[in-house]
């Protein structure tokens, strides 16, 4: 039985000679928060957009609870709440009087539904403020209240942590881990942070000039960061040569240093150290070395920062 | 918004009250600083009710179409600029309720307007004490007024289809003001029956136009301007790329 909520098959889309998205499949299970990850101009937003109905892909087809995603199947919007890239509100409108709309729109008959979702996302001080008065930070708020505010069944967020501080960061992700672990919300989150991501997505999926390069088990990243043995010594020719001479492989980094890749020694870095104090040339730095999320994504695009 | 459109529209129909005011009391507007020239002013004949209709019916088809397509820009326009539109395109309503309810909102807000304008309008006369009232001329006055307010209607869909495709309203504005423009122009060369935007002013004043009658043929015009503005509006909302 197939449990995907979200189903993307070759999802494409090009204007004119630009590649936004390129055959595009992943799928995201429900329960699931799916991280999907990429730079700026990578395709997060317009794959997003496409998941809406907004855009009409070029070529592929894109499936919400097996059914076909299209400007023309808005019953599907009833179980989907989703935030696109920075949130509107009517200005001269205040938060309450906002979010009174949707409840309307959505022809949502519970009137409390507006004052459990400010509740939820913090806005109670802010309440009675118009829209245009409202901070960066307090209008992402404002934009997450109602993107939940129905309670919907699969949530697709797009860069959610914009403009929040760290407090409001924290809260989000706790929402949203909540929402998944405890009442079966599917997620779609896209991001350029890893980071953050990695702390509660479920999987991640990696996108680059419209590609999907790499799709992973967010418990599995630490083991895939790539982890080094920096040396120093005073005299670096010879520990080079001596541990060389020992068959292992070395390189010189752009600091002066040695680096050493091999798993097994840098699992154990004090074979090295004997190895260099019996050649009468002992180490002045012994250093474990391991990739930063940052680092392992600009690896993962193949782009500079990124440790090969 | 709306209450500012609205006292937009007391305004100008004050300003109709105004003009008769200044021709039945000739010295209170010199001695006021307003020196008219009542040779001109005579064009609308004498200062009576049945005068001061046409009056507010020439006034009703410049401004109606300025408010009508006003209020349409915005309607539309509005959800562009504030960058809304998002939210609408998310709900689990058709794209096509979605137009369709905010072209009744422009139609409700357009008749509100119209006959807030009307009923200003025959306040001011009443209270200045225009003479020659009549139960029959005013009865044919609001006829030939709500009729040109109906063509009117008709107008808003290009707007808001222009609206839509530019993202924002100030090419609808900027393309109202050119309709006006060019309206006037028609007139002087009587094509003004075969453009739509000269069409319902020509209604409202037809009785004294002999030299530009209307035609079945231009009420077709404008009913397929109206169409044609709402099959594009509605090819917006369903049919392309919402970025």
């Amino acid at each position: 039985m197939n449990t995907d909520i979200i189903r993307t098959e070759s999802l494409s889309k090009q204007y004119d000679d630009v590649h936004a998205v390129s055959d595009l499949s992943l799928n995201v299970r429900k329960g699931e928060i799916y991280g999907f990850l990429g730079l700026n101009g990578a395709g997060k937003t317009t794959t997003i957009r496409m998941l809406l109905g907004m855009i009409r892909p070029t070529s592929g087809v894109a499936y919400i609870k097996g059914k076909k995603i299209s400007s023309n199947n808005t019953e599907l919007w009833k179980s989907v709440g989703s935030l696109v890239e920075i949130p509107f509100s009517y200005p001269e409108l205040t938060v309450r009087e906002n979010l009174e709309i949707v409840r309307r729109l959505r022809f949502m008959d519970d009137k409390k539904a507006i004052d459990k979702v400010i509740d939820k996302l913090k806005l109670g001080a802010y309440a009675n403020r118009k829209a245009k008065n409202l901070s960066l930070g307090n209008n992402q708020r404002l934009g997450l209240a109602k993107a939940l505010i129905h309670n919907p069944e699969i949530v697709l967020l797009d860069e959610p942590a914009n403009g929040l501080d760290p407090a409001g960061i924290y809260e989000i992700r706790e929402m949203l881990s909540d929402l998944a672990a405890n009442q079966g919300v599917t997620i779609f989150i896209s991001s350029h942070i890893l980071g953050e991501v990695s702390r509660f997505a479920t999987r991640i999926g990696i996108i680059h000039e419209g590609f999907l390069v790499k799709e992973i088990d967010a418990n599995q990243l630490e083991t895939l960061c790539s982890k080094r043995l920096l040396i120093n010594a005073n005299d670096l020719e010879k520990a080079y040569k001596v541990l060389s001479q020992q068959g292992y492989v070395l390189k010189k980094t752009p600091d002066h240093l040695l680096e050493m890749n091999d798993e097994f020694v840098v699992s154990q870095p004090d074979i090295v150290a004997t190895i260099m104090v019996h050649a009468s040339c002992p180490p002045t730095l012994l250093k474990v070395e391991e990739e930063d999320l940052e680092s392992y994504f600009l690896k993962t695009i193949g782009m500079k920062g990124g440790i090969h | 918004m709306f209450w500012g459109t609205i006292l937009f529209f007391m305004f100008v129909s004050t300003m109709m009250g105004l003009m008769l005011f200044v021709q039945l009391h000739p010295e209170i507007a010199s001695k006021l600083g307003m020196i008219g020239d009542k040779a001109s002013m005579l064009r609308f004949g004498e200062p009576n009710w049945q005068n001061y209709f046409k009056l507010l019916m020439m006034g009703i088809s410049a401004i109606g179409l300025v408010g009508n397509g006003f209020v349409a820009s915005w309607v539309f326009g509005r959800e562009y600029t504030d960058h809304t539109v998002k939210d609408l395109l998310v709900l689990p309503v058709s794209r096509s309720s979605i137009v369709f309810s905010k072209m009744i909102v422009i139609v409700l807000w357009s008749l509100i307007l119209s006959f807030v304008y009307l009923m200003m309008g025959i306040l001011v006369g009443l209270f200045i004490d225009i003479p020659a009232w009549s139960a029959d001329i005013a009865w044919s006055a609001f006829h030939t007024y709500a009729v040109t307010s109906f063509l009117i209607l008709f107008l808003c869909t290009p707007l808001a289809f222009l609206a839509c495709y530019s993202r924002g309203f100030l090419l609808p504005l900027g393309f109202v003001i050119l309709t006006l423009i060019v309206a006037n122009f028609t007139g002087l060369v009587g094509l003004g029956p075969y453009f739509p935007w000269a069409i319902p002013g020509l209604y409202a004043t037809s009785s004294g136009t002999a030299a530009m009658p209307l035609h079945l043929v231009s009420y077709i015009i404008l009913l397929a301007t109206g169409l044609l503005g709402l099959l594009g509006t509605l090819a917006i909302w369903r049919l392309a790329d919402q970025k």
